[in-house]
């Protein structure tokens, strides 16, 4: 830092500093974000240079539960692929009982009520 | 009878009332009233309240006692987390353990966006110095423009610490007027065209990245502005406990327990500074219209940045409403790009993209008030 500033500068001397401030700033959060883009590039090649295996079940698979619509298997099939990225395979879908919808519910209130409060 | 009455009033605190006192209880109560029935920041404006109801009552013992008494006040000791800067690094541990980077990893070129939004900060500086504050108020009162209350509380206590209650008070109010302020400004700087561009969408970014970053930063950061390396320190060390995995418990207690405790402490504690003596300044009316100025060119610099980020990668564009979440005050202000983003188009979903340069505002805020510490307290 080589910016110093009297008690009451001129509008030149603020302007010099705050110049010097923002570009402070802006090259600071450039060199993060060459730094941050140069890690993604590293652990996407290292990812990709490995073999990965893809997990396969050993027995017969379970049914889906009579009464699943074929949409909503298409939908959570759909949610999976985004959430997970990585090849994969579902090997079952069931419903939720209702302890564990509940366990759902509460998790999710406690996820929204740790942030600040939006208005 | 009379006698005995007069002594017992002479024992009481009536006569001890002031006018400015009577008058900062009315701050108090409009600051209690904000936050409880409007839900204006309540976590923060409810000590902040209570602590200024406090500091204008004629208590006893709760604090100003002098330094070499045997036994000082409540808040000389609690205040102490203040005076010392123990509690903003502190609020940024928990603030870390709560905040997820991955939408700024996924998309680092935000990270631009976050450090043209502490425009606001840079040009209030400006405006204030033209007003009369000494570069050292300014440096507190431009702060406001990162809308990140702890970055605002430490900026202050190292410069102007007499401008402590006003600065807070200005601070918190305006991140919960948000989703008032920005719109207008994101409306006029933007057209309909623009609001409706959709972005790609985020890669995953893998666990180790996710480790890596909050290491990267603080090196940078800390070897960058050494008087930001508090706040920068413990905002990456909360959010190293948070993707590590193998500490949830001090994750927990950083998200829960740390942060609660710890609001209510420096939220009380920056209320006793209020007095009226130093409340009632007309430095107060200026300083609470200059956060409004900082917030609005903040909130201009972010846009007017992702509109010129698009000049040069038109394959790859920018909706410039994500631009004015690079102000700090996460997540409100990437919500409020995304109500403008569906405002324009109702199946464009702008929330995550938001969060990028909503956190990086963090950080760039953060480094703004480095710079004014490091520049400006010697």
């Amino acid at each position: 830092m080589i910016a110093s500033l009297p008690s009451h500068p001129s509008l030149l001397e603020s302007l010099q500093f705050q110049g010097v401030g923002l570009a402070v700033v802006i090259v600071a959060l450039i060199g993060l974000r060459g730094l941050i883009w140069l890690t993604g590039i590293c652990f996407k090649t290292a990812v990709n240079s490995s073999p990965k295996k893809i997990a396969t079940s050993t027995g017969p698979l379970s049914p889906m539960p009579t009464g699943m619509d074929t949409e909503l298997v298409a939908v959570i099939a759909a949610a999976v692929n985004a959430a997970v990225g990585t090849p994969h395979k579902i090997l079952s879908i069931k419903p939720v009982s209702e302890a564990e919808r509940l366990i759902w519910s509460t998790e999710g209130r406690r996820d929204i009520f740790s942030s600040h409060r939006i208005r | 009878m009379t006698d005995a009455f007069l002594r017992f009033f002479e024992l009481t605190a009536f006569s001890a009332v002031t006018w400015q006192m009577v008058v900062m209880w009315g701050v108090a109560f409009l600051l209690l009233y904000l936050a409880v029935f409007k839900g204006f920041e309540p976590l923060l404006l409810v000590p902040i309240g209570f602590g200024a109801l406090l500091a204008n009552l004629p208590t006893r013992g709760l604090y100003g006692l002098a330094a070499d008494a045997p036994v000082r006040g409540l808040f000389d000791y609690i205040g102490q987390g203040v005076h010392l800067e123990i509690f903003p690094p502190l609020i940024f541990l928990g603030v870390g353990a709560l905040t997820d980077f991955g939408p700024l990893i996924a998309n680092p070129r935000t990270l631009l966006l976050g450090a043209a939004a502490q425009a606001g900060v840079f040009i209030t500086f400006i405006c204030a110095g033209l007003l009369g504050f000494s570069s050292k108020e300014s440096a507190s009162i431009g702060i406001i423009g990162g809308a990140d209350g702890p970055t605002a509380i430490f900026t202050t206590i190292h410069l102007a610490p007499h401008l402590l209650g006003a600065v807070a008070v200005a601070a918190y109010s305006y991140m919960s007027l948000v989703p008032l302020i920005q719109p207008p400004i994101m409306r006029l700087l933007t057209s309909e065209k623009e609001r409706k561009i959709r972005m790609k969408t985020l890669r995953p970014v893998s666990k180790l990245e996710r480790l890596v970053f909050p290491l990267v930063v603080t090196i940078v950061c800390v070897l960058l502005v050494p008087d930001a390396s508090a706040l920068i320190a413990m905002l990456m060390f909360g959010n190293f406990l948070r993707e590590c995995g193998v500490a949830e418990r001090l994750n927990k207690a950083a998200q829960n327990e740390i942060i609660n405790i710890i609001t209510i402490f420096l939220g009380t504690s920056v209320g006793i500074t209020m007095n009226g003596a130093n409340f009632l300044q007309p430095q107060t009316l200026k300083i609470i219209a200059l956060g409004v100025v900082a917030f609005g060119f903040s909130t201009a610099g972010g846009v007017l940045m992702a509109k010129l980020m698009n000049l040069f990668s038109p394959r790859n564009p920018v909706n410039p409403l994500i631009g004015s979440a690079g102000v700090s005050a996460v997540p409100m202000a990437a919500r409020v790009s995304q109500i403008e983003g569906q405002r324009a188009d109702p199946n464009n979903y702008l929330l995550m993209h938001a969060m990028g340069p909503n956190v990086a505002g963090v950080i760039g805020t953060a480094i703004a008030a480095g710079y004014f510490i490091s520049s400006l307290s010697r």
